[in-house]
């Protein structure tokens, strides 16, 4: 699930600027973010100027907490990314999405006088998928890194929340929990999310490859089963009280795709059984699968078990095409994992669940049913498809 | 039959006198091209301003400003935590001295922004041609230059530019160019290089916001310290006030070249009846009826008003792109706001310019058809006809009066608006115009004996033609007065403006030098102006701050002063001849600019409220004095009361008052040294800004200028289809005085010296009237339009212009008449009666 963010962080980078100033005329078209743009945003991190002076993630590493909530802005990319799936006391179900990245255009230089000076663009998304009301809804937050006009407070004390914020929405970390807070005028979300005890590594204890060259991968784990509590406003009505789970990813690197990647399918599912999976597939142009894909699976007591891109199969099951932007995407979908005698049904709570905001892309809700060793098995997830 | 008979004799009649028809046809072409050409360049203007200011604020709706000088960057941020006012926009603007190798300095302004809160606060800019803009981000001294900019320093993406500010010089890199946007040159870099560039970190000029109404109501509660709210669209609507009497001024130019173009199908009418007289006596004998005769010269009319106004559609579509940029432009002098470009007008334009057309031709041929179909058949003797024409005169003479009644009254019942201020200033004119034909019959009686004494028999003749053919040459005489008059209007009218304007200047630029005040200035200020005091050729100094408040008339400027010796620079209209000084005396006063107290309507003795740093206080208006400044939205007031009211002991720059005859290049100099190195500042001497100013107003005028010349033509076609009508009627009689021995060159003299009195005359009746419709433009319209008032100036040059016009036209026009009579077939004098 990495490289899909370093395509989006880098097509922020040049688009955001781009869009920003609105210069690039007909061509400020979203539908060339996550394609065209995509690669042209892949190229912008390739360039070898702009990875200059960058950290590099080349050994694997302990996580530390909080340090490790807050930003790593020796690394040029980062973000901090919470899905969830939760119902209020009539069961109805929604969906919710916050994200929050950071996108350095260079390395940390010397400080300059004003604090308004700043090398890093960040960017939020926030969603809330209102299932019973067949609403989805979207808001994004662009700005520079300064001022407090968006960034992560520096993580000195133990005991001291770490604050990740782009303008007026926050994650607030504190201790195993993070309260997330992000509104637009007609929907929003006041969450509290427990269960950061519990994290999984991906790839390999933490560093996730991107490619055959060293330094060419990520810091990554997640937070892949958070007890979520709070509110949720959808549609301009009064905020409901809700239950639910969610799912962090955290990740930060310098690293760079390859230009033959056309886009990734991201699954973030969480099972009955108490397992979670999480796998991305990188899609070749060619609509191969890329031998950097890959995944785990961890369960209630802790035991993980890393997905090699070899070891899953995907089938698409169902299209469904925008007609905001005309972009069709595979919504519905087989899992097999053979080794865990896993066989899965995904489907989304909402066909509607694309963001069309400075880079497009479509992320929901989705419900998971099918067997598990043969026994049936259900769940909720998300799943992020990009570069359709 | 009869129709067939008709049309006939209408085609013989043109097909002789092709001249006649194509002046005709001319004349309406050229008044519909005039009307044409400026209603689209003003309709494609209007939209381009339209389009300007709302790519600029339609997303914007309120400003937070400072109450005066900068405000702390943190209210920004605070604003930006809070989901309600999200959609903000940082702002600070600091005037920066661009220099260049072999060139003067230039001033511009550079614009800091965040490039990211742009589009969703502000609407998307133009284009940036070269660099990636993500440099302006991570580059402190990467800078946009607008293409005004990149074209004057010959730079492109990747050059560097020396830019002096915040009292320093820096070296700037353009790593791209962006098109020219409102305002004056501009460079455009991030909000932190600004603040870097300018030595003010921390600090903003303003805040742009997309509120909805609620959350406007919730800042508007909860304002930051020292801030104020306003909504954007308050300065916009001035501005558009402004634009549109702009526009109203030039679609009655407009409409007045339409006029004169009516007189010439008036007189053209005319002149075909009287000249077929004969033979539509013999239709009318044979049983042509009253009501058929008006339908044939009507169906004339008709002809020509569509071929004139189809040509006048192409001739008016060429016209409007020569006047669009004119128009743009002083739009842009006017309001320092530069349009987008051009827009496509609607096809109504055409189809109303046509209708106008059309239209014109009809109700100009009317009169003289239903005259000519009234008339007994016998009656068609000229002596008979004149006599007629000279009762006419007189009537028309009687009508004029009450016409004029009519227009005074409009003017005086409606105390504003431009509409009527037109109406009244037509109906002059149409006074004016009915007078001349009486006029013309008194002044040649006059001048018989003299002109007589000087020139003999062939000078009376001369004179007697005119008088003798009142039917023909008053009408023409009413064409050339009107068109002339209006010339003169104008120019009488852009020589008080610059006169006044000049004098404006005069009083208001009262020190010889001025100096910059760094923005950034730290510290006690006093103990460098004392120096500069004490410097040798130095008769004092005058200070002063300028700042921008808001108030619930919008933004407004206030010029605070402690005046130098020379006082206060401002020129007081009210109270008359009251002096600044005693005005100003008194705590809590201010003066207004005259354009200001018009628009809101208060005089001398009311009172204004200010957000001061004490609240909402109320200041008397002291006085209204002269503003030429366009926006005109300023305030004056006595540096000890701005400072007390408003906090701020900051200085935006100092004027010097140098002794006569001192050298001003080496006192700059000299202050220079005073001010020290760490501080270079600019210094400007007053005499350019003189210059500018006047370039800039005689740049704003050029529109009027081709304007008057297009009444020029309109006004020479009017008179040479008149005299060229009267000259081939008198073909006989020129024949007769041939063979009565008149030589050629005495025929085309007498000839010559007539046309050429009949211009004389007309220009000057034009004379008076000119100078009513000019007291009318600069005292009532100029008035109403951009609340200017201007001192009346009689300029004998632009009359003596008028009158010259008057006459080389009816010269011109008489030439080949002359030409045409002096060849004239002597048998024509005995064939027939």
């Amino acid at each position: 699930m990495t490289e899909r963010r370093v395509i989006v962080a880098a097509c922020v980078a040049f688009l955001g600027a781009c869009l920003a100033l609105g210069g690039c005329g007909p061509e400020r078209d979203e539908g060339r973010a996550a394609t065209g743009a995509g690669v042209t945003g892949v190229r912008y991190l390739a360039g070898g100027e702009d990875s200059a002076g960058f950290a590099r993630a080349t050994e694997r590493r302990a996580f530390v907490f909080p340090a490790d909530h807050g930003a790593h802005d020796r690394f040029r990319t980062e973000w901090w990314y919470f899905t969830g799936n939760v119902f209020d006391d009539d069961e109805r179900h929604y969906g919710f999405e916050l994200t929050i990245f950071r996108i350095a255009l260079t390395a940390p230089g010397p400080i300059r006088e004003s604090s308004l000076a700043a090398s890093e663009v960040w960017m939020a998304h926030l969603t809330v998928t209102d299932t019973a009301r067949r609403r989805f809804q979207v808001a994004e937050r662009l700005s520079r890194g300064a001022a407090g006009l968006a960034g992560a407070t520096p993580t000195g004390e133990p005991g001291e929340p770490v604050v990740v914020n782009v303008e007026d929405f926050a994650m607030r970390f504190s201790g195993d929990s993070v309260a997330l807070e992000a509104a637009d005028a007609d929907f929003g979300i006041e969450l509290t999310l427990a269960g950061l005890d519990r994290i999984v590594a991906q790839g390999d204890d933490g560093l996730d490859r991107r490619g055959p060259e060293p330094g060419n991968a990520s810091f990554y784990f997640s937070a892949p089963r958070l007890r979520v509590e709070g509110e949720v406003r959808s549609a301009g009505r009064a905020p409901v009280a809700i239950e639910g789970t969610a799912w962090m990813d955290r990740e930060w690197g310098t690293s760079a795709l390859s230009p033959d990647i056309a886009g990734w399918d991201w699954f973030a599912l969480q099972l009955d059984d108490g397992r979670d999976l999480m796998f991305y597939r990188l899609r070749g142009r060619d609509g191969s699968t890329s031998r950097f894909s890959g995944g785990s699976i961890a369960d209630a007591a802790g035991n993980v078990t890393r997905l090699e891109a070899g070891s899953v199969e995907l089938a698409p099951i169902r299209e469904w095409t925008s007609r905001r932007t005309g972009v069709t995407y595979p919504v519905a979908w087989r899992i097999t994992v053979p080794d865990q005698n896993l066989e899965l049904g995904i489907r989304p709570r909402l066909d509607e669940q694309e963001l069309d905001v400075s880079v497009r892309y479509w992320e929901g809700a989705v419900s998971v049913t099918g067997t598990a060793g043969g026994e049936p098995v259900g769940g909720v997830g998300y799943l992020e498809l990009a570069g359709y | 039959m009869k129709l067939r008979l008709l049309a006939l004799s209408s085609l013989r009649f043109y097909r002789r006198h092709p001249w006649q028809l194509l002046l005709a046809v001319a004349g309406i072409a050229l008044g519909v091209a005039v009307f044409l050409g400026i209603e689209r360049a003003n309709d494609s203007a209007r939209r381009a301003f339209d389009a300007s200011s709302t790519a600029a604020r339609e997303q914007t709706t309120h400003r937070l400003l400072p109450v005066a000088g900068l405000m702390p960057e943190s209210h920004y941020v605070a604003l930006k935590r809070d989901r309600r006012y999200v959609d903000s926009a940082p702002v600070l603007e600091v005037p920066v001295t661009l220099s260049r190798a072999g060139g003067p300095p230039v001033d511009v302004t550079l614009e800091g922004v965040d490039l990211i809160e742009e589009t969703t606060v502000r609407g998307p800019r133009g284009a940036i041609a070269g660099g990636d803009p993500a440099r302006l981000l991570t580059e402190p001294g990467a800078i946009l230059a607008d293409d005004t900019i990149a074209a004057l320093f010959e730079v492109s993406a990747g050059e560097t530019l020396t830019l002096r500010a915040g009292g320093e010089t820096h070296e700037v890199t353009v790593i791209g160019t962006i098109a020219d946007a409102a305002g004056s040159p501009r460079l455009v870099a991030d909000i932190a290089t600004v603040q870097e560039l300018g030595g003010l970190p921390g600090s903003l000029s303003r805040i742009d916001l997309r509120l909805d109404p609620t959350a406007a109501a919730a800042l508007a509660d909860a304002l930051p310290a020292g801030t104020v709210l306003v909504p954007a669209a308050a300065e916009d609507q001035a501005l558009r006030q402004l634009t549109r009497a702009f526009n109203i001024n030039l679609t009655a130019l407009g409409l007045l070249a339409l006029v004169v173009g009516m007189f010439l199908i008036y007189s053209t009418i005319s002149f075909t009846i009287v000249q077929r007289w004969r033979s539509i006596a013999v239709l009318r004998a044979i049983g042509l009826d009253r009501r058929e005769l008006l339908a044939k010269l009507l169906g004339e009319a008709l002809v020509i008003g569509i071929a004139g106004t189809l040509l006048g559609l192409v001739l008016g579509r060429l016209l409007s792109a020569g006047l669009l940029e004119l128009v743009l432009r002083t739009l842009d002098d006017l309001y320092f706001r530069r349009a987008l470009g051009a827009a496509e007008p609607s096809g109504l334009l055409y189809l109303l310019s046509a209708a106008l057309g059309i239209g014109a031709t009809l109700v100009s041929a009317l009169i003289p058809a239903v005259l000519a179909s009234r008339r007994e058949i016998t009656s068609s003797t000229r002596s008979r006809l004149e006599r007629g024409a000279r009762t006419l005169a007189r009537r028309f003479a009687l009508a004029a009066v009450p016409t004029a009644v009519v227009a005074v009254v409009i003017v005086r019942l409606s105390e504003s608006g431009l509409w009527p201020a037109f109406v009244a200033l037509f109906l002059v004119l149409v006074a004016g115009a009915m007078l001349v034909p009486l006029a013309t019959h008194v002044l040649m009686r006059r001048l018989e004996r003299p002109v007589a004494r000087l020139a003999g028999l062939p000078g009376r003749m001369a004179v007697r033609g005119v008088t003798d053919s009142l039917s023909r040459t008053g009408v023409a005489m009413a064409a050339l007065v009107v068109a002339v008059a209006t010339v003169i209007s104008i120019a009488l009218m852009i020589a008080s403006f610059r006169a006044s304007l000049i004098e404006w200047i005069d009083t208001t630029v009262t020190a010889d030098l001025y100096v910059d005040i760094d923005p950034g200035w730290a510290g006690e200020i006093e103990p460098a102006l004392a120096a500069i005091e004490g410097l040798p050729d130095v008769d004092g100094l005058s200070r002063m701050r300028l700042a921008r408040i808001t108030t619930a008339n919008g933004e407004l400027s206030l010029r605070a002063q402690m005046p130098g010796p020379e006082g206060y620079g401002v020129d007081v209209v009210e109270p008359a001849s009251a002096a600044a000084e005693t005005l100003l005396a008194g705590d809590d006063t201010l003066l207004m600019a005259e354009p200001l107290a018009y628009r809101l309507g208060l005089r001398a003795g009311d009172a204004l409220e200010l957000p001061t740093v004490g609240g909402l206080r109320a200041f008397a208006v002291a006085g209204v004095y002269r503003d030429y400044n366009t926006a005109g939205a300023e305030l004056t007031m006595a540096l000890q009361t701005y400072r007390r009211a408003f906090g701020d002991d900051a200085l935006t720059s100092i004027g010097v008052h140098v002794a006569p005859g001192a050298d001003e290049r080496g006192l700059a100099a000299a202050i220079r040294d005073e001010l020290g190195p760490e501080r270079p500042t600019r210094i400007r001497s007053t005499s350019f800004i003189r210059e500018v100013s006047l370039e800039i107003f005689d740049q704003t005028f050029r529109v009027t200028e081709v304007l008057r010349l297009l009444a020029g033509i309109v006004a020479f076609l009017g008179i040479l289809s008149a005299l060229m009508a009267l000259g081939l009627e008198r073909e006989r009689e020129f024949a007769v005085l041939r063979s009565l021995g008149m030589s050629v060159r005495q025929l085309f003299a007498q000839n010559l010296a007539q046309t050429s009195l009949l211009g004389l005359a007309a220009g000057i009746a034009a004379i008076p009237l000119g100078s009513a419709l000019a007291w009318l433009l600069v005292h009532v319209i100029n008035r109403r339009s951009f609340g200017w008032s201007m001192d009346f100036v009689v300029s004998i040059d632009a009359m003596l212009a008028g009158v010259g016009m008057a006459i080389a036209a009816a010269a011109l026009a008489g030439i080949y008449p002359a030409l045409v009579g002096a060849r004239a077939d002597m048998g024509l004098a005995w064939r027939d009666d």
